[in-house]
């Protein structure tokens, strides 16, 4: 604030030329012409407070300026990073933007579109594998329980012999096939769990790496769902 | 206004394809940054629609009566997406820039009043149009989810009562929105209308898909997600008299269908009904529980189920109309379809070779339909609103 160098203090008011601006130094510092004898001059207290009010009331305006000049920009700039992100403007005249400032944006919103569609086709790939692995998974199950199931029976056969009872085998049949998917299916509860406990640590760790990420946040509360609700 | 010289300057425009709605909102958002936030992040299917919707406006300028009746629905429909008065300029601005970039020299202060013109029409008909609508519906109806169930992997069933009755027909759609996305996405719901207003939604989560994501995995008993008008006249009841039904339906396209068994039900006309129900795999049969009741709730109700793959034999698929039709002969009925495009498509192929007429066979129009000429239709039945087919995937 009172920025303005004062080249003259000597009291003399500086006519054409340059207009020297009124700032609170000069006025505290000006000298009034003394009074003739003849005539009453200024009363000196009323000058000197008149001075002092002056002089504070410019130091509060100068004060003020600055502070809404500093204002002016700070909001300035966060208009601009709000119309163009990170493209400095050129020349708001125009109230449409300039082709340029709108190819760059279409640009920028094509390369978003780009990222999102490989996201969702890699989602997309990783379900497809899962869903595929799962069913393997579960066939070759099927075939191992039914194989052992198979087996007991002929050994249930060949030992009953004569006494051979199609009911009995049949629940050996299934009771062998039961417990053996019912295995498998645990093997694989606590394979998935490893996974899933993983996967959350890994979105917990990117949770707390992007701070402000909502959806990645939710999906974290969501993910950790005890696989009993689903069916 | 010269409809000739408009039409002819937006050929020339629409030349230049998905750059012309890309030009467009970028200088929408870049003028007015505050309407960014009213679109979704991905705006590929925004722009395509964008494009639909101004290139059937265009064509019909010169046919105001047909014209008026769009725009009334169009303007009735966009309360959904928080679209105010003040919005309109901001549009009609942005859309003279971009034709005049893309005319250059062959813009001429003719055209621009040509533009402004019909443009002023376009918006006073769409202003006017929601203003009305606000006298018969809320822009969407708030509505709390009141159960949620995962029964697969990517599939959930939601019970959810709107804080208004929402009135529907079985077989029709409504938008459904999450506060927390600014898309929407269309779906059925499963049940007859009900005393206490409750809708069943059966929401499979598609890949890249905000809403259905959402849906699905984000959200709980207790949350509130938006609902919009329902749309789609093409799966009503009422279009099969009082014959037999074939009921075809793959993944979550069984949601309409239940609304229409209950409907049946409900009618108590006793008109004989199969249902053929597809998935890829047994597993992937979400809503099993449900239908089994029906099938011995009502004896007039056959069910079959279709696993489409079978380990043994990869490469093959069998589909529910592959199903049905080696079962019996079913020309004496109506048929219902609801699925995946692929799966409607190969349906209604496969029924026509059978010599089924187009009459008897009744499914939703297939993918994006918005704000195209089909989409004047659909809305025409329900008043107004939108529709999408991809809600039954």
């Amino acid at each position: 604030m009172s920025a303005t160098p004062i080249s003259r203090y000597d009291g003399v008011q500086v006519s054409g030329g340059v207009q020297v601006r009124m700032t609170a130094d000069r006025v505290r510092r000006w000298e009034f012409g003394a009074a003739s004898f003849a005539r009453r001059g200024y009363d000196n207290a009323d000058v000197d407070r008149f001075r002092v009010q002056v002089a504070d009331e410019l130091d509060l305006l100068a004060t003020q300026i600055a502070t809404l000049r500093a204002e002016n920009e700070r909001l300035t700039d966060r208009v601009e990073l709000h119309r163009h992100g990170v493209i400095p403007s050129t020349g708001a005249a125009a109230k449409v933007p300039a082709a340029r400032e709108v190819n760059l944006l279409s640009a920028a919103q094509r390369e978003a579109e780009q990222i999102i569609a490989q996201a969702h086709d890699y989602a997309r790939r990783v379900a497809e594998y899962a869903r595929v692995q799962y069913e393997s998974y579960l066939h070759a199950a099927e075939a191992e329980a039914k194989q052992e199931a198979e087996r007991a029976v002929a050994e249930y056969r060949s030992a009953a012999g004569s006494s051979f009872d199609d009911t009995v085998a049949t629940r050996e049949a299934l009771r062998i096939f039961g417990e053996m998917m019912v295995s498998h299916m645990q093997a694989a509860a606590r394979h998935l769990d490893d996974g899933s406990e993983q996967l959350a640590r890994t979105m917990d760790r990117i949770a707390a790496e992007t701070p402000g990420a909502p959806f990645v946040g939710g999906v974290v509360g969501q993910s950790a769902l005890p696989r009993h609700q689903q069916r | 206004m010269d409809a000739a010289r408009l039409k002819q300057s937006w050929s020339v425009v629409a030349g230049h394809g998905d750059q012309v709605p890309l030009y467009f909102y970028s200088t929408l958002f870049l003028a007015h940054p505050e309407t960014r936030q009213m679109f979704p992040t991905n705006m590929a299917g925004q722009r395509d629609r964008l494009v639909t919707a101004l290139g059937h406006i265009v064509s019909n300028v010169d046919q105001v009566d047909q014209l008026v009746g769009f725009l009334q629905d169009l303007g009735a429909d966009h309360r959904k997406f928080a679209v105010r008065a003040e919005h309109y300029p901001a549009v009609g601005e942005a859309l003279v820039a971009t034709l005049q970039h893309f005319l250059a020299e062959q813009w001429t202060d003719e055209l621009a009043a040509d533009w402004t013109a019909a443009y002023g029409l376009v918006a006073q008909v769409m202003m006017e149009a929601a203003q009305a609508a606000e006298a018969v519906n809320p822009p969407w109806w708030v509505a709390e989810i009141v159960a949620h169930e995962r029964r697969a992997f990517d599939v959930a069933v939601l019970t959810v009562r709107p804080q208004y009755l929402l009135p529907f027909t079985p077989g029709q759609s409504i938008g459904v929105s999450h506060p927390s996305v600014r898309s929407w996405r269309y779906y059925s719901p499963a049940n007859a209308p009900r005393a206490d207003g409750t809708l069943e939604l059966h929401v499979r989560a598609a890949p890249g898909g905000a809403v259905s994501s959402r849906l699905v995995y984000g959200s709980a008993v207790g949350d509130r997600i938006h609902l919009a008008a329902p749309v789609g006249d093409r799966l009503g009841l009422w279009s099969a008299g009082s014959s037999d039904l074939l009921l075809l339906v793959a993944g979550t396209g069984w949601a309409p269908v239940k609304a229409l068994v209950e409907q049946v039900a409900a009618e108590g006309s006793r008109r004989r009904v199969d249902l053929y129900v597809g998935a890829r795999s047994r597993s992937e049969f979400y809503d099993s529980d449900a239908i089994d009741k029906l099938a011995s709730s009502y004896p007039w109700l056959t069910v079959t189920y279709v696993v489409g793959a079978d380990v043994h034999r990869p490469g093959e698929f069998v589909q529910a109309v592959d199903r049905a039709l080696a079962d019996g002969d079913w020309r004496s009925r109506h048929v219902f379809v609801c699925g995946s495009d692929e799966m409607v498509s190969h349906a209604v192929r496969t029924l026509a070779q059978a010599g089924y007429h187009a009459g008897q066979v009744h499914h939703e129009g297939l993918g994006a339909q918005w704000y195209g000429p089909a989409w004047r239709t659909a809305a025409q039945q329900s008043g107004a609103g939108d529709t999408s087919g991809g809600g039954h995937r």
